[in-house]
């Protein structure tokens, strides 16, 4: 029965979602204050069916409602319970549902947060927002519904994928879903303020917050799921450049130009067309990764369906939203139209050549991505872009960007000049001339680590240098700032880590008998055999190796498995020792037909400074939202 | 298709009023408290005007509770008049589509006729023929509890949990198998299925025993005969892991231009310290089929195991009449005494 429930409080929602666009929308342009003023309870009422829904599916994955077919497909009773939950979102239904929840959240959140905000602008939002609710939920109650029952229910469900199976599966959609979902906050803005003509500063104050959150969870999602490949997948990596990966990081690197041009024209009422532009499209690109991993185009570790129809939906809901939006941007071009004058050396400079390059690099990416899925759809063969060439031409497109960074700050608005940067930023520049050339010939022998730590130090030492001035200054200190700083310093920490770990670390595949010992790096590996085990819905090897430090001695005992699940699906369990300066990480392969076995061991340097370094931006992200001007405008 | 129950009723009936309390009493508007963000719109004044006029706009408050229920019923209405029933078509291939569809109208039929056998069999093999063996036993497990005796059902039951279990018929399909042909020991598809229980339990004569007894029940142009004939073919094939003797014979032509091509070849092992004179193992093909080499195995054996004997010998007898007694015209072949543990192929020169 609950699942009934569910299923028609999902319907409910779509009905108020509907009534959102409807109703506000009379309001709004026949002057009907009270129909205007609909649109918050409506959407109040929008989450709360939502929820109904999304607890009911929880409830028939807690108690085996194996007469769900989504339960069915994707849960049994042997599942742990953790696993039981995060199954809801495990596959194409749930995870829409899931997806549902956060955009009526966002949108509730709105409706609540904007109490500065006039009502006939906030009201158009919520219909912006309400439409498109109801194109999801149009998706999730015709295409893809979770509450679809079997005419008999099954005894036992299947299970859900292994490779689930895990504490990432409770993280990493949720998280990413807040910061992609989140995406629509500032397009809906825009919209409305194209509609209503309102493309002033005081919208683009009011969006920031918002984006700069949103942007913060997508940063927390896609750090979460790179540490959850990297342990999960036995493969030892921790960015593959796969399609669905890459559609996540394309808003991302729209969101973060949106938030440097929203710094723009908040401040000086400038780029209004830029921040309207990639509001647009960093929601665009959200649609676009949601056609990607739904539509069947892609094959990938977290492509969930194959269905033609569900694909062609999406692929006409993304045009009608995408075209509808690019036509009001060109009918209110001119309202929004604007010259600023700014001389080549000034902030607003620097913030446009970050504004161009991250715009360049998506669609550097965006052809990477787009292009195989092209030319397999024009029936000119399958090719394959992969990481050489995203590596390739990503890296030096962004690498401006980086050296940009940490200078801009220095730069007045409007209006400066090289002598007076030179002048206060001489002596940093030496300094760090001086320790470049020392690491050159004294420390690192290799060129792309060399550029990396050079780069490190550049941002660390003109972020510090930054500090100290605005202390000088005597000036409150705003968390705005202390998150920019955090956040540049995260940017100067990735790069370190990831060059580290992919010039300096170790790959090795190598054969072992028991009681053998290999020496890789500075570290000895002893195999000391296989045993086997059963836990909860699987049974597996599991390996026993004693690491020991050369030099130091210390002995780290790992034990790498090997996973078979009630599916049948063999699982590779990685064991890693991990610590900050680098991780040791062993993978078990194969039983070979001489009794010996495969194993695959990895030394990767400075690999969690990926990961310290993603959180440290989103943390940035997080802290710039929390400023006291955000607070007191929705006083 | 949600059945309506006073639950959805009551649901409908809170959204009604929820909206209709926010009519009444509208949520505050923001106007007149953003007098600083205000000062920064380029079109303060119209905006401004606007706003005064929304304040001064009054609405029939029962009208539009009357207009938002009716709009409410009828967005239900539609959903629940257009909506599919089921959504099915996920993860089926193209190929697979009809076969969905099919599903579909049988899972529409079985929820009016939950009771329908021949629809439940059909359904189960609907989900059998998409490799959803879950789904598939369920639907052959309910049709059985409601007629446990029927044999197609107690043997696509089987066959559905062995080729869920990585095709193994040891267990629970071996349970149902043998309980088919207690109810009909002469039943063919019954026998074949047994046969394969008997193969996994590695008891290979024994599978032999069952396969030859489904031939011998089937007429000769049956296709469902070929089917048995490959796996008693196959049957050799695994048994030749297990012990076999590859004898290549060559016969002198003289020996072959006296003989029609409609004779027999038959070749057979012999003990030589065995108390009966039946051949241990015998293969009998016609001479005109021969490719001149012959494998025995324990598939072979009539009396005892090839393997397990200590030492025999091969006897060739070429026979126009292919009886088990040698006859006058017989061509009749012996080799020297083999040990079997050690010997897997022999050379036979027949001149």
């Amino acid at each position: 029965m609950s699942a009934e429930i569910g299923h028609f409080s999902l319907v409910l929602s779509l009905v108020f979602s509907i009534l959102i666009v409807i109703i506000p929308t009379i309001g709004i342009y026949q002057g009907k204050v009270a129909l205007a003023q609909l649109s918050r309870p409506l959407v109040w009422g929008q989450m709360a069916f939502i929820f109904i829904a999304f607890i009911s599916l929880m409830h028939a994955f807690l108690t085996d409602n194996f007469a769900l077919k989504y339960v069915a497909e994707n849960s049994n009773s042997q599942l742990p319970i953790m696993f039981k939950f995060s199954a809801l979102w495990g596959a194409h239904e749930g995870s829409l549902l899931l997806w549902m929840f956060f955009l009526s959240m966002w949108s509730v959140l709105v409706s609540i947060f904007s109490k500065k905000i006039p009502s006939n602008f906030i009201n158009q939002v919520l219909v912006v927002l309400g439409f498109i609710s109801s194109g999801f939920l149009i998706f999730l109650l015709f295409f893809s519904n979770p509450f679809a029952t079997l005419a008999i229910a099954l005894e036992e469900g299947v299970e859900l994928n292994p490779l689930l199976q895990d504490i990432g599966l409770i993280i990493h959609p949720p998280m990413l879903y807040i910061g992609y979902v989140g995406m629509v906050v500032p397009f809906a803005f825009a919209i409305s303020a194209l509609i209503q003509g309102r493309a002033d500063s005081s919208w683009l104050r009011w969006i920031r917050p918002w984006s700069l959150v949103a942007w913060s969870f997508l940063t927390i999602g896609i750090t979460i799921g790179s540490w959850w490949a990297y342990y999960e997948l036995g493969w030892g990596g921790w960015w593959f450049w796969d399609p669905v990966e890459n559609a996540s990081f394309m808003p991302w690197l729209i969101a973060t130009a949106l938030i440097h041009s929203l710094s723009v024209s908040e401040k000086r009422g400038a780029f209004k067309q830029w921040t309207i532009l990639l509001a647009i499209s960093g929601f665009s690109l959200s649609l676009l990764g949601f056609f990607l991993v739904r539509s069947g185009v892609l094959t990938s570790v977290h492509a969930f369906s194959t269905d033609p129809t569900r694909g062609l939906f999406i692929l006409v809901f993304m045009f009608i939203v995408i075209g509808v939006s690019l036509i009001i941007y060109t009918w209110r071009y001119n309202f929004i139209r604007q010259i600023n004058k700014f001389s080549v050396i000034s902030r607003d400079t620097g913030l446009l050549i970050n504004n161009i390059i991250f715009v360049s690099a998506t669609i550097c990416v965006l052809l990477g991505t787009l292009y195989p899925i092209i030319f397999d759809a024009l029936k000119l063969g399958k090719i394959s872009v992969g990481a050489p060439y995203f590596n390739t031409v990503f890296i030096p497109i962004l690498f401006p960007a980086v050296i940009l960074m940490a200078i801009t700050p220095f730069l007045h608005w409007k209006k400066d000049n090289f002598y007076r940067i030179l002048k206060i930023l001489k002596f940093n520049w030496i300094i760090i001339f001086i320790v470049c050339v020392l690491l050159a010939l004294f420390i690192i022998d290799n060129v792309f680590v060399f550029l990396a730590m050079s780069v490190f130090i550049w941002i660390f030492i003109h972020s510090f240098y930054l500090l100290v001035k605005k202390l000088q200054t005597k000036t409150k200190l705003t968390t705005s700032f202390v998150g920019m700083i955090i956040a540049h310093l995260g940017i100067a920490v990735f790069i370190l880590g990831a060059t580290v770990t992919t010039q300096l670390g170790i790959e090795k595949d190598v054969e072992m008998q028991i009681g053998e010992t290999k020496y890789i790096g500075e570290y000895s590996f002893k195999f000391n055999g296989v045993e086997q085990f059963s836990k909860d819905n699987y049974k597996g090897l599991r390996a026993n190796i004693v690491v020991a430090n050369i030099n130091n001695a210390k002995i780290i005992n790992l034990k790498p498995e090997k996973r078979f699940y009630t599916t049948g699906m063999p699982m590779t369990e990685a064991a890693i020792d991990a610590a900050f300066i680098r991780d040791i990480y062993i993978s078990l392969g194969d039983s070979l037909e001489n009794g010996n076995w495969s194993l695959r061991i990895y030394y990767k340097p400075m690999v969690r400074m990926i990961w310290l370094g993603a959180i440290m931006i989103a943390l940035g992200a997080l802290l710039a939202a929390l400023d006291r001007r955000y607070r007191l405008q929705n006083k | 298709m949600i059945m309506f129950k006073w639950q959805f009723i009551l649901l409908i009936i809170i959204a009604i009023l929820f909206i209709v309390y926010f009519l009444y009493n509208p949520v505050k508007t923001n106007t007149g408290k953003n007098t600083n963000i205000n000062k920064e719109i380029a079109d303060i004044s119209s905006f401004q005007k606007k706003q005064k006029n929304i304040a001064f706009s009054q609405i029939n408050t029962f009208r539009w509770s009357i207009i938002i229920a009716i709009i409410i019923f009828s967005l239900l209405s539609i959903y629940f008049v257009i909506t599919p029933t089921q959504n099915y078509n996920e993860n089926i291939e193209n190929n697979d589509l009809i076969l969905a569809e099919n599903i579909k109208e049988l899972e529409a039929y079985l929820l009016e006729n939950p009771n329908d056998i021949s629809s439940l069999k059909a359904l189960g093999l609907f989900y059998f023929n998409l490799t959803e063996f879950e789904k598939s036993i369920a639907v052959f497990k309910k049709a059985l509890q409601l007629s446990p005796d029927d044999i197609s059902l107690l043997l696509q039951y089987a066959s559905v949990i062995a080729y869920k279990n990585d095709n193994s018929f040891i267990g629970e399909p071996q349970v149902y198998i043998e309980k088919a042909l207690e109810i009909n020991p002469n039943y063919v598809d019954a026998l074949y299925l047994r046969g394969f229980v008997a193969l996994d339990n590695k008891n290979y004569i024994e599978a032999n025993n069952y396969w030859q007894k489904a031939l011998s029940l089937i007429s000769k142009d049956s296709e469902a005969r070929v089917i048995i004939e490959n796996a008693i073919d196959e049957l050799e094939s695994y048994y030749i892991d297990e012990y076999s003797l590859s004898i290549d014979i060559l016969i002198a032509d003289d020996i072959l231009a006296k003989r029609d091509k409609n004779d027999y070849l038959m070749v057979y092992a012999k003990e030589v310290d065995g108390a009966s004179n039946m051949p241990i193992a015998i293969k009998k093909i016609l001479l005109s089929e021969f490719n001149g080499n012959i494998i025995l195995t324990d598939i072979n054996s009539l009396t005892k195991k090839l393997s397990t004997s200590n030492q025999f010998i091969i006897v060739v007898r070429i026979s126009s009449s292919g009886m088990a007694l040698k006859q006058e015209d017989d061509f009749e072949f012996y080799s020297d005494i083999i040990n079997a543990k050690n010997t897997r192929f022999i050379n036979l020169i027949i001149e």
